[in-house]
């Protein structure tokens, strides 16, 4: 049955006519909250608490929402993310972001079926949006629909033409198509905007290898070494990192804040975990390498006092300690600690590594050489010990000939390291082959094109 | 009239209320509007399981508990999270007294905080009509106190039955089959010591000398010294990462001497150059230049192919090959795996169950060349959210086409517990093959009436009551054994195979050729070993719809020697097919 006119009339004037009625405020969303928050990690949870009374304090706020979102997020609570971030869609609907991150907790939690269907919103609602394309066309790939996603990459290339994985998503495709001279143009355009992209690197050495070009997959097969996949990076991605309260990833934290030369920032965040976990070892034992990096070692050796008297089969405890001593000097207390370590264990290598250090700290420099050989036995994976060996065989022994049989170990490890070829070029040069050492002075300058420069290996007197 | 009219003023209307909206927006600045569920992402009820294509009657009736088969895994879990408390539970399907029915050895952890004197592990006799009866105690098969993983059977001595080798912590465990079903002890008389952390392993006959070798994969170099604490998914004390310990391990070879034992070749053969975190094996001639070689699944680093060059020369090839990462160049969490001609053209696919967010992988044989590949409608569908362990692909529905089980199970906690009881538990998956390597996810999700939510880790497969459809068997950490009875292919036709070499042991790695009338050639290949920590029937099954008959049957056999052609066959029953007893002929194989 029709409604009449007049009634329509009638609520439209009301409607208007009360300011009450038409100002009404939207309902206050639904907040999430884990229900396993009593169980979670006690800094996580009082970080989560803290953001759950300002998203209270003002509920119509999206970007407490946003927050609140990007908390659960950035700790792998998928779950409860997805509906935080739904409310921010709701209370701020022209948010591109918020949109796709609904759509990147779905695909978390697993619901693909929805984070296709809401990337293809999101580029539907926001065009001009090249995130929603890359998120679009990555997990139509991973799905197969390879149509689809090279529609999406080929759209964040004009929308991005910087951004290195819309050439590289275009190559992806080209290459499953078995498209190999496209494939080939895509990724070189992706290698020349980001020449050290590693999957990039990978996808090229697939197909030069089934062109035939063996010598060139080797080299692009090495820079491809380590890999981890990336999604691209937005505004509330880089926020991320100052949410994460698991506490690995704090330890991560405070390694890349040393890393980039912020040892004390890092201090200060495992000082801030520690009130949270007075009582763990991790923690005390992350703090002490914190402090050490920060070139404390006695504050490093302040902290490990207790752990070691409270756990004395603590293995890294004990590892640490011996570094510490090290850095303080005192060498004969480094020697003994890592003894400590490996009458605890012999099965990892950090034990061995302790008492290498300590021994070149002693001047030991042969003692140290089979301790670091009996690390490279237990740990046969890790380019860099070999190169501590070399260090050690060629400054301090002038051993060349022997420290370039491990250097060239560590070659066929990791070649795309440069440390190593910045050492196998004097080596090859003096005791090897000096082609070998042209090709390692040419693997250098790839490497290093476009990042930092290698710094030359400097002699091991001391650790 | 009124026609006319009404919608002039309808128009009016619209627009005035239109107005009062824009009014509104604008006085109260964001006014929301739901979002339909689908676009905002309102958690679905059933967000972490992929939805399944259409509803169809269930495949497997699950009643281990009426059955006899009464294990219950256990992990030994206490409050210490130790790293292979997380990987423990296989399974091996064997038939230890000879009498044509398929027994059940069951591979328990043990206990890490107590370490008992015996592992507990099971052997389970079946006595027909899907009634079994636990004889471990007189086979002698409990485990000495070792933390258990996974198991391989076969015939290492070519006395005619099969013996067991079982994985641990500790290293490998041999119980040589005394016949009867009594097994004995021969760990130490037979030379397997320094075998490690093993977790997957596979016999097989790698120098063609009619002895079957031995390849244990290996999974860390670990001592509860180095235990560490690990969290996740919000902070909760959780099983760790194996990068933690940075103690990847080396996988070990064994050459059988003929006499009993085994030679030690991991490091003759520079199998001791590779090294990673591996749990599972597939053995199968991948480059198809008739020596049977060597796939090794690695957790979190790249996988290994052992190409095997003759006279104990092995090169991994992974890398080279495309089989070692997914297609960007990253290694997965490598689990089960299995080698499987997906397309049925002659060449061995490479499976594997990975963690979730990653999606089971597909590596398509590309003449000995792998390309690391995802379909739509592919193996993959429905994986990405899951952990998957135990996997075999087999014609389930004996519609001809290779259908695909796999065992599900986290190694971390989720953001949420689909058991509250178990918060790593996961429902298995079931495919249906369409052919031509197409698949569509089963309703009832896994086959069964009732969702199974288990944390499932080997899946062992097997015809155990002969009725010609392939059963399932999985171990549960920590929970009680499933046996899935196959109540769809009995409905269709079907044939098996059991492909013996000339001494009369199971011809492990002999590829089989079938051919009807009707249909496409199907591929088979002998491999009891392979997916994870487990066993299966070492008979061959072929599901022919409604084939009757079977024009013939093609071998290529492991060892050297020409290949056969035995048939024809009627279907709906058991042959055994030996070598050296078919009809030779230079063409059967194109390659």
């Amino acid at each position: 049955m029709a409604v009449p006119a007049r009634v329509w009339l009638l609520v439209a004037v009301l409607f208007l006519s009360n300011p009450w009625l038409a100002c009404q405020p939207p309902p206050i969303p639904e907040i999430p909250v884990p229900t396993t928050l009593s169980q979670l990690d006690p800094q996580l949870k009082a970080h989560i608490e803290a953001q759950l009374q300002t998203v209270r304090a003002k509920p119509r706020d999206s970007a407490r929402h946003a927050t609140l979102g990007l908390i659960y997020a950035a700790n792998d609570l998928w779950f409860w993310a997805r509906p935080a971030f739904s409310n921010v869609v709701v209370l701020a609907p022209d948010e591109p972001l918020a949109r796709l991150y609904v759509g990147v907790a779905a695909q978390e939690v697993g619901d693909l079926e929805n984070a296709l269907a809401t990337y293809r919103g999101v580029t539907e609602q926001f065009p001009q949006f090249g995130s929603g394309w890359f998120r679009l066309g990555e997990l139509a790939s991973k799905q197969g629909l390879l149509e689809e996603a090279e529609r999406a990459f080929a759209r964040l290339v004009v929308l991005a033409p910087q951004e290195w994985r819309g050439p590289a998503g275009l190559g992806d495709v080209a290459f499953r198509n078995g498209k190999f001279t496209n494939t080939l143009e895509h990724l070189e355009r992706a290698l020349g905007l980001e020449p050290q992209a590693g999957s990039v690197h990978y996808v090229y050495a697939q197909v030069l290898q089934a062109l035939g070009r063996t010598n060139e997959a080797s080299w692009h097969r090495s820079m491809a070494h380590g890999v981890a996949g990336t999604p691209m990076p937005d505004d509330w991605s880089r926020q991320a990192v100052s949410h994460m309260k698991a506490l690995s990833d704090q330890f991560e934290i405070a390694e890349d804040m040393a890393a980039s030369g912020n040892p004390m920032g890092g201090v200060e965040l495992l000082r801030e975990a520690l009130r949270f976990h007075p009582d763990d070892a991790a923690v005390l034992n992350q703090l002490a390498i914190a402090c050490n990096r920060a070139g404390h070692p006695e504050q490093a050796l302040a902290v490990l006092g207790p752990l070691l008297s409270k756990q004395p089969d603590s293995l890294a405890g004990w590892i640490t300690r011996s570094f510490s001593e090290a850095q303080a000097e005192r060498f004969s207390d480094a020697l003994a600690s890592a003894n400590r370590a490996l009458a605890l264990s012999t099965n990892v290598a950090q034990p061995y590594l302790a008492r290498a250090n300590a021994l070149l700290g002693m001047e030991r420099d042969q003692d140290a050489v089979f301790t670091f050989l009996e690390a490279a036995r237990i740990d046969p994976r890790t380019a860099q010990i070999l190169l501590e060996l070399v260090d050690v065989l060629w400054r301090n022994l002038s051993r060349g000939p022997e420290a370039l049989v491990y250097a060239r170990k560590a070659l066929e490890l990791n070649p795309s390291l440069p440390e190593v070829h910045a050492r196998l070029i004097p080596l090859e040069t003096q005791f090897g082959d000096p082609t070998a050492a042209q090709r390692s002075r040419e693997w250098l300058n790839r490497l290093t094109s476009g990042s930092r420069p290698q710094r030359a290996p400097v002699p091991v007197s001391k650790p | 009239m009124n026609r006319q009219t009404a919608p002039a003023q309808g128009w009016y209307c619209l627009v005035v209320v239109v107005v009062a909206m824009v009014a509104c927006v604008a006085g109260c600045g964001k006014t929301p509007s739901r979002t339909p569920a689908s676009e905002a992402g309102q958690p679905a009820a059933a967000a972490e399981v992929a939805p399944p294509l259409k509803s169809s009657a269930p495949w497997f009736q699950d009643f281990a508990g009426t059955t006899g088969l009464t294990f219950h895994h256990s992990s030994g879990h206490d409050t210490r999270f130790w790293m292979p408390e997380i990987e423990t539970g296989g399974v091996g399907l064997l038939d230890v007294d000879g009498d044509g029915l398929l027994d059940v050895f069951c591979v328990n952890g043990g206990n890490l905080n107590k370490r008992p004197a015996i592992s507990g592990h099971r052997l389970y006799r079946n006595l027909g009509g899907f009634r079994f009866e636990d004889i471990t105690d007189r086979a002698g098969v409990a485990g000495v106190g070792g933390y258990g993983m996974g198991v391989a059977c076969a015939d290492y001595d070519n006395d005619g039955d099969t013996d067991i080798l079982v994985t641990q912590v500790e290293g490998c465990l041999l119980y040589r089959n005394e016949g009867r079903g009594r097994f004995l002890d021969v760990t130490l008389a037979a030379g397997l010591e320094r075998t490690g952390w093993g977790t997957s392993a596979a016999f097989v006959d790698l120098d063609q000398d009619g002895y079957l070798d031995l390849f244990v994969v290996n999974y860390l170099n670990w001592s509860q010294a180095i235990e560490v604490n690990c969290r996740s998914s919000g902070g909760r004390p959780d099983y760790c990462s194996p990068l933690n310990y940075r103690g990847a391990a080396v996988d070990s070879v064994w050459r059988n001497r003929g006499d009993g034992t085994f030679e030690r070749m991991t490091e003759r053969v520079f199998l001791n150059r590779a090294y990673g975190h591996g749990l599972g094996v597939a053995t199968a001639d991948f480059d198809r230049d008739g020596r049977v070689d060597v796939y090794v699944a690695n957790d979190a680093t790249p996988n290994q192919l052992w190409l095997n060059q003759g006279n104990w020369v092995f090169r991994d090839e992974a890398l080279m090959r495309g089989a070692a990462l997914n297609l960007h160049g990253v290694p997965r969490a490598g689990m089960g795996v299995v080698a499987v001609d997906l397309r049925q053209h002659g060449w061995f696919d490479i499976y594997l169950t990975h963690l979730v967010n990653e999606g089971n992988g597909v590596f398509l044989n590309a003449q000995g060349n792998f390309i690391d590949t995802v379909l739509p409608d592919g193996p993959q569908r429905g994986s990405i959210p899951m952990t998957g362990f135990g996997v075999g692909f087999h014609d389930f529905d004996c519609d001809g086409s290779l259908d695909l089980y796999v065992a599900n199970g986290r190694v971390r906690l989720g953001s949420r517990d689909l058991d509250p009881m178990d918060p790593y538990a996961e429902p298995n998956s079931l495919l249906r093959g369409l052919g031509e390597g197409k698949f569509e996810v089963v309703n009832p999700s896994g086959g069964t009436t009732n969702l199974l939510v288990a944390t499932s880790r080997a899946a062992a497969f097997g015809d155990l009551d002969n009725d010609g459809a392939i059963d399932v068997v999985v171990i549960n950490k920590d929970g009680p054994v499933h046996l899935l009875r196959n109540v769809i292919g009995r409905r269709a036709q079907s044939v098996q195979f059991r492909v013996l070499s000339r001494e009369g042991r199971d011809a492990l790695n002999a590829v089989v050729r079938l051919e009807t009338q009707s249909g496409a050639p199907q591929w088979r290949q002998v491999a009891p070993n392979e997916g994870y920590c487990a066993s299966h029937d070492p008979r061959i099954h072929f599901g022919i719809g409604s084939a009757t008959r079977i024009e013939r049957v093609c071998v290529r056999w492991p060892s050297a020697g020409p290949a056969e052609v035995f048939g024809p066959f009627e279907a709906g029953a058991v042959y055994e097919i030996r070598q050296g007893r078919g009809r030779t002929s230079p063409m059967l194989f194109e390659w």
